[in-house]
């Protein structure tokens, strides 16, 4: 599978449960003592003035969601968040508590992530409620701060230090309370930036509070999840504070397999009043005119003029950019947002999204093709358009082509992608920011036209002479974003690893498997067509063996991958398909003479308005067969409806399974008989004498 | 090896305790006198307290809170079947009232046993105790045949915590849906290693679960426990298709299958599925229907299970030997398998098992002397369901039970065994020693042995073999309805019938007929159809669902009885569109295959059109031919009356008096009747009236009709009072009978005024009753 890799920018808007400690700053208080480890330090100070410090309650009410049950409980949430007077400034107070035993290690452990380049982060509180008294637990000794290098599996260095503190000596009842600030923002930002916070949680909430306090004349915009109450507004002097509040708020239950765009928890994003114009001119100063490309690139360039149209241009540089330079962001300060020039890009071969897309977009320049960087969100979609607009709504860059025929979106940070421009894969972005002059607001990210993503597999049987053994030939085509999963695992991995992982997909199925031929790949980049053949002697294909019968079992892995269930079933969230999706799935079983298949032939057709299946089986001449093809009609399945939809798939997966009974020719099936009862009878009578034998000793 | 969810928990916590139990020789009750009391002996160390914590749930326990411990049980663990400590510390305060109200499920204080070990509780050793003190109650109670009598529990639950508490593996299990209906057995086969045997345990829940029903109504007769499992299996089928207990319903649907082709399938299927019951059932249908060949796939079905030396399925393979089915027959192979089947399970069991399919196959079964020899000589030796197997095959061949026979069924009798102390009890009648024999035959039928119950409730129903008393026979019909007797149950749906104005007795007479009908008994579901037809409150039928289980008896069964009680309804139009023409035509059907009761009908129906008549005196006359006494009645009374349009008085009286000359006591009260009641003065003979109603009345003061002639022929000879008297009695009994029309009751006040007045009744002929 593909990933998204560039990740950028916000951290504020989208704040998720993982990083829920991270927190606004504020001026430093008098009492301020500063605390270092090696090149970086954080502080630990009384909040300021301007917080509020919440009370968290003396018992959780029994009317309240988690009195019974809950393997964990929230005390207090409370998120206040500074935007007045130049502030950027972040105060974040949770109390909570383990009732699980298992829970305690986690309740004891926090992870506070900042960026020192540009952020501060103090420490206010860290303290334990056991028995109904509070115990200060907040050494700073025991603090300690780390370059978060998790990021270097995705290929980023973002600059990020974590803060981790792990407390000793905690108990079941012990409510643990960390009241944390982080202080700055971004400079690249140009504060156009937004702050937002969930009001449920995975686990019970008895007290929530986001208080964000703006400059007086501001005039905020808001996005609030509909369950939330509005905000109490009041006016000081000093700021504008909008409070939004909520008490005793239930557990929220993931559901898998939600669409990207679906929003699981309630929220609140606020910003500033500012148009999404607003923030492409704010973008657009990040991307300014390229300066000249180096010599080599420019003779590449020349050379895909000569290509006979702007689809196939746009196709090879395409794969250049994502093929030749490799992907790796270094998101430090103003490379967070900033790209680098293509020149240098190109030279040094790497680069993360907006490097690859700003590079792509000056090669198609220069061959005359209107482009322009875009700026998404792959991991919130079309949700983001409800937000208030904002710079770090954004994660993602790609290439908006504005072709004569149409326009194509392009992802460069992929790889192994081939075929036409007009047919590439890209992700649901759902809408896009185009890093362009006439941008007034977000526009629709549709899939590329010819865009396919297609699998037909066919698995046939030859029994053997003996109808023992079996030899099992199949034949996998991949077309489309299809082939670009094939090909990207097949040069992942390497033929061997892919052919030794098949195999053993087939040995779990039929137990003694031999690779009777090496994997066969053909691969035909200009239509995206990928096709691998294997081949497999099994010595035991047969689930039943009775002397008169074989039984094969078959199960169509293709069409039931594509209707597996999700692991929640009870759902109140949408579903997420993948779409569009073309699946076929054929067997054959190749009959020797004498051999007479027990079922019948069939049609049948299961239709949902999400996706449609359809079976069929039956004989054609010497050979058995069932053939049965899946396609998915729709991105996703309302919550309304999901529980008929998963009815459907329930039917389809149990149409996948199949087990075929064919009738051996009698004197076969007496022979077959007759040799497993002699070969009983001969080892029963064996083992009587050796009973006798051993009663006489 | 069959899947089931529990059992695939750890195993082997009482491995030692299950052992002891576990033991399957019963104890010798010892010898001396022949009669039954020294049976008892064997349940004497019995744990009273648990023998009183079983008594006192079954008679008084809560269905509901009595399975919700089950259900409490199941949510201590997880779903891989490991106990959940936390689930176990959560609900430590349910599981504590749980044990209180359900003392004896095994499944229950296992589980409790287990959590208390996971959270450390120290009620650890007391609720192991509690368990184990259950464990030897369920072992030391079983009756003891060997394992025909399955050891009694609440849910499947308490049968796997005793299959895990024994450490052994588990090598099927199946439940068997065809051998006892009062029960839903288990079998489960274990593997014991540490002596190289194969265990096969039965448990049954079901009849507690009915028994903790006792409110139900539907309860009380055997169908509720078909549905009961009936709907156990469906549900199981749906959950967890791949248990005993959805195979099960695999193996109902297959045997519902239309055509023999589509069962042997369908079995075929659940066999591969992995269930031995189907191959077992597969080889019996092949077997049974030869002509479906299909012999060979049986075997194929059954091979897996032999390969593995499951000892059920080498027997059936020697079976299958035996009788050449699928296979060449080869005595010596079958001997062989037997003596492996012999070896696993030790005491000859397998010779034993082979032995009792062979008693299936009736009295000529050819595989019984492959096997006499061995369990002869077992038999000598004190193995007593082998000597139980010899004394039956002997009586099967015309032999009495004398000499060693004898001896060694007392022997068995004696030990426990309800099959000898049934044979025994036989043997004493038989022998002219009816209360000797009467004690052990209630011995038998006390442990549920259903030949016994069946035995005593029809001999003390009828008088045949015991003096009658229809109180006691009851109960025993009953039990033994519960058994699986259909014609105990239709015996006593009739038996209930007879009151059909009381509501509580028409329910009975509908519980039982319903039983009965639901398995397929004719008699039954015709006296069912009957009920219905009275269209009394209280049935789930009326006469519109009398005619349709008419029809489907008809049309399905090829009944005649039914063919003629639904053209009756035709006929009369009652519950059905009148259609004469369809009724002529059913009944035509049968008379034209000398049904004699379908001529009779017929020319009954004929009468009714007066330009018919001839036809069906012509008919009437080809039903008399063949000497038919009920016929020839009814052609005298037609000849009497005219029936056919002309008269033949003089022929009506020689036949009714070659009927009486029978003791036919229909006949002879007609002719009485002929004799008391009529115009001409040459035919008119009260004393000879009298005179045949006392040869006929053997005691019968309550024949009403026989009254009613008594009281015309009294009138004939002029003694008016003792007319008036008779007549008087006949009214009242008269009275109390719904069928009689209110019409023919103010003929009978009407005879009784004159009679009151010092007249004779005369009969016009053509205005009779």
């Amino acid at each position: 599978m593909h990933f998204l890799r560039c990740r950028a920018i916000a951290r504020g808007a989208l704040m998720s449960l993982a990083v829920v400690l991270l927190l606004t700053a504020f001026h430093p208080q008098a009492l301020a003592e500063t605390y270092r480890r090696g090149e970086f330090a954080f502080e630990v100070a009384a909040a300021p003035a301007w917080v509020r410090v919440s009370d968290v309650a003396t018992k959780w009410d029994p009317s309240a969601p988690g009195a019974q049950g809950s393997s964990w409980r929230n005390w207090l949430l409370d998120s206040q968040f500074a935007r007045f007077g130049g502030r950027r400034w972040r105060y974040f107070d949770r109390a909570s508590e383990a009732i699980s035993p298992e829970l305690l290690s986690e309740a004891g452990k926090f992870e506070v992530e900042f960026n020192p380049e540009f952020q501060r982060l103090i420490i206010h509180e860290l303290a334990v409620r056991r028995d109904g008294h509070w115990l200060d637990r907040l050494n700073p000794e025991h603090v300690t701060l780390a370059r978060r290098e998790s990021e270097f599996e995705r290929d980023m260095s973002t600059g990020s230090v974590s803060a981790m503190i792990v407390l000793d000596d905690l108990r079941l009842g012990d409510v643990v309370r960390a009241r944390f600030s982080i202080d700055g923002e971004n400079p690249i930002m140009a504060g156009l930036d937004s702050d937002g916070s969930p009001f449920a949680w995975n686990s019970p909430l008895l007290q929530r509070q986001m208080r964000v306090l703006f400059d007086p004349a501001a005039k905020p915009a808001e996005f609030r999840a509909a369950p939330i109450a509005p905000a109490s507004v009041t006016k000081t002097p000093e700021y504008l504070e909008w409070r939004y509040a909520a008490h005793f708020v239930a557990a929220i239950n993931d559901e898998d397999n939600a669409p990207i765009w679906y929003r699981t928890h309630p929220q609140v994003v606020v910003s500033e009043k500012r148009s999404w114009g607003d923030v492409a001119r704010w973008a657009r100063s990040l991307y300014p005119p390229p300066a000249p490309l180096p010599d080599d690139l420019l003779q590449r360039i020349e050379q895909w003029r000569q290509l006979p149209d702007v689809e196939k241009r746009v196709a090879a540089a395409l794969r250049t950019v994502q093929e030749e330079v490799r992907y790796f962001g270094i998101e430090i300060g103003d490379n967070t947002h900033r790209p680098a020039e293509p020149a240098a890009v190109w030279t040094q071969r790497h680069g993360d999204c907006k490097d690859k897309s700003r590079l792509l977009v000056a090669i198609l320049a220069a061959m005359d093709i209107e482009a322009y960087p875009a700026m998404v969100n792959a991991n919130r979609g079309k949700a983001i358009a409800e937000l208030p607009p904002s710079a770090d709504a954004f994660d993602h860059v790609i290439v908006q082509v504005r072709a004569k025929s149409g326009i194509w979106w392009l992802d460069p940070t992929r790889t192994q992608q081939r075929g036409r421009a007009a047919a590439q894969e890209t992700s649901d972005f759902g809408v896009a920011l185009p890093v362009a002059a006439d941008t007034t607001g977000l526009v629709a990210v549709a899939r590329n036209p010819d865009f396919t993503d297609r699998t037909s597999v066919s698995e046939r049987f030859e029994p053997d002479a003996d109808g023992a053994t079996a030899t099992l030939s199949v034949r996998s085509e991949y077309v489309g974003a299809a082939a670009n999963r094939a090909r990207y695992d097949l040069q992942r991995n390497g033929n061997d690893e892919v052919s030794r992982h098949y195999a053993d997909f087939y040995r779990r199925r039929y137990s003694e498997v031999d690779v009777a031929a090496a994997l066969q790949v053909e691969d035909e980049a200009e239509r995206n067509r990928l096709v691998v053949t294997e081949r497999y002697r099994l010595a035991k294909p047969w689930t039943l063996n009775t002397g008169s019968e074989r039984a094969l079992d078959l199960t169509a892995d293709t069409i039931a991958n594509s209707v597996a269930l999700p692991a929640t079933l009870d759902r109140h969230m949408p579903l997420a398909l993948a779409f569009p999706a073309e699946n076929t799935h054929r067997f054959e079983l190749k009959m020797p003479a004498g051999w007479r298949w027990k079922g019948e032939s069939t049609k049948r057709e299961l239709v949902d308005p999400a996706a449609a299946y359809t079976y069929r089986a039956g004989v054609d001449g010497d050979v058995v067969f069932s053939e049965e093809s899946y396609a998915a009609r729709q991105a996703s399945v309302g919550a309304d409806r999901v529980a008929e939809h998963l009815r459907w798939r329930r039917e389809v997966r149990e149409q996948t399974f199949q087990r075929w009974i064919v009738a051996l020719p009698s004197a076969v099936a007496d022979q077959a008989r007759k040799t497993r009862l002699n070969d009983l009878v001969r080892g029963v009578m064996d083992g009587n004498k050796a009973n006798k034998d051993k009663k006489h000793d | 090896m069959t899947e089931h969810g529990c059992w695939n928990r750890r195993r082997g916590l009482l491995g030692w305790l299950c052992l002891a139990c576990m033991s399957m020789s019963p104890a010798f009750a010892g010898e001396g006198a022949d009669g039954p009391d020294s049976a008892v002996a064997a349940t004497a160390s019995l744990d009273s307290g648990i023998a009183q914590d079983w008594k006192s749930l079954l008679e008084r326990g809560d269905y509901n809170a009595i399975y919700a411990t089950y259900a409490l049980a199941s949510e201590l663990e997880t779903e891989q079947g490991e106990v959940d400590a936390e689930q176990c510390r959560r609900h430590a305060a349910d599981i504590e009232k749980a044990l209180l109200v359900n003392r004896v499920g095994m499944g229950l204080w296992y589980a409790a046993h287990e959590c208390a070990v996971a959270t450390q509780d120290p009620s650890a050793t007391a609720r192991l105790e509690r368990f184990e003190a259950l464990l030897r109650y369920a072992f030391a109670a079983r009756v003891r045949d060997d394992g025909a009598t399955p050891i009694r529990v609440l849910a499947e639950r308490d049968a796997d915590a005793v299959v895990m508490a024994s450490g052994q593996e588990l090598l099927y299990a199946y439940y068997d849906r065809f051998s006892n209906p009062r029960n839903f057995n288990l079998y489960m086969g274990l593997w014991d290693a540490e002596t190289n045997r194969e265990r096969i345990l039965v448990f049954d829940f079901l009849d507690s679960n009915v028994q903790l029903r006792r409110d139900l109504g539907a309860a009380r007769f055997p169908n509720f426990r078909r549905q009961l499992v009936k709907s156990f299996v469906e549900d199981a089928a749906k959950t967890a298709p791949h248990t005993p207990a959805g195979y099960a319903d695999a193996i109902n649907q297959a045997i519902a299958q239309p055509t023999i082709e589509q069962r042997r399938e369908a079995l075929t299927q659940t066999a591969a599925d992995g269930n031995l019951e189907a191959a077992m059932s597969l080889v019996g249908l092949c077997l049974h229907v030869p002509e479906q060949h299909c012999g060979g796939e049986a075997i194929d079905s059954l091979l897996p299970y032999a390969e593995r030396h499951y000892a059920p399925a080498l027997v059936l393979l020697a079976v299958a030997y035996s009788q050449a089915s699928g296979t060449a027959r080869d005595d010596k192979a079958a001997r062989a398998l037997l003596d492996a089947a012999d070896e696993r399970l030790g005491e000859r069991r397998g010779r034993i098992m082979f032995a009792a399919l062979s008693t299936l196959q009736g009295k000529t079964s050819p595989m019984w002397p492959l096997v006499r020899k061995e369990l002869q000589k077992a038999a000598d030796g004190e193995n007593f369901p082998a000597a139980i197997l010899v004394a039956t095959a002997d009586i099967s061949a015309g032999k009495p039970l004398l000499d060693d026979n004898l001896k060694r069924v007392l022997a068995a009798a004696k030990a426990g065994y309800p099959a000898a102390q049934f044979l025994y009890g036989l043997a004493m009648v038989d022998h002219g020693r009816a209360e000797a024999g009467a004690a052990w035959l209630e011995h038998a039928a006390d442990a549920d042995f259903t030949p016994a119950q069946s035995w005593l409730g029809k001999a003390l129903y009828t008088g045949k073999g015991m003096p009658a008393d229809v109180d006691r026979a009851l109960p025993w019909l009953a039990r033994a309805g519960h058994g699986g007797d259909a014609a105990a149950m239709t015996l006593l749906g009739r038996y209930h019938s007879r009151d059909a104005d009381s509501a509580t007795s028409r329910e009975l007479a509908q519980g039982w007929l319903q039983s009965a009908a639901a398995l397929g008994n004719l008699d039954a579901t015709l006296a069912l159809a009957e009920l219905y037809e009275s269209g009394a409150d209280g049935l789930d039928g009326d006469a519109k669902r009398a005619a349709s289980i008419y029809r489907d008896l008809a049309e399905q069964r090829d009944s005649a009885v039914a063919r003629r009680r639904w053209a009756r309804l035709l006929r009369s139009g009652k519950g059905v569109e009148r259609d004469p023409v369809k009724a002529e035509s059913l009944l035509l059907g049968d008379a034209q295959k000398n049904d004699i009761a379908s001529q009779m009908a017929l020319a009954s129906l004929l009468f009714a059109n007066p330009l018919r008549r001839g036809e069906g005196l012509a008919w009437l006359e080809k039903a008399s031919a063949g000497g038919d006494a009920g016929a020839r009645g009814e052609l005298a009374f037609a000849l009497w009356y005219g029936q056919s349009g002309r008269a033949d008085p003089a022929r009506a009286i020689q036949l009714w008096q070659q009927l009486a000359r029978e003791n036919n006591v229909d006949a002879s009260n007609n002719y009485a009747w002929a004799l008391c009641t009529g115009t001409d003065s040459s035919v008119s003979d009260g004393i000879s009236g009298i005179m045949l109603l006392q040869a006929i009345s053997d005691g019968r003061s309550g024949w009403a009709g026989a009254l009613d002639t008594l009281a015309a022929c009294h009138a004939t000879t002029g003694d008016f009072s003792a007319a008036a008297l008779a007549q008087q009695r006949a009214a009242e009994l008269f009275a109390r009978m719904p069928r009689a029309s209110a019409r023919f009751k103010d003929r009978v006040a009407h005879r009784l005024s004159l009679y009151t007045s010092g007249q004779r009744y005369i009969e016009v002929i053509g205005g009779g009753d």
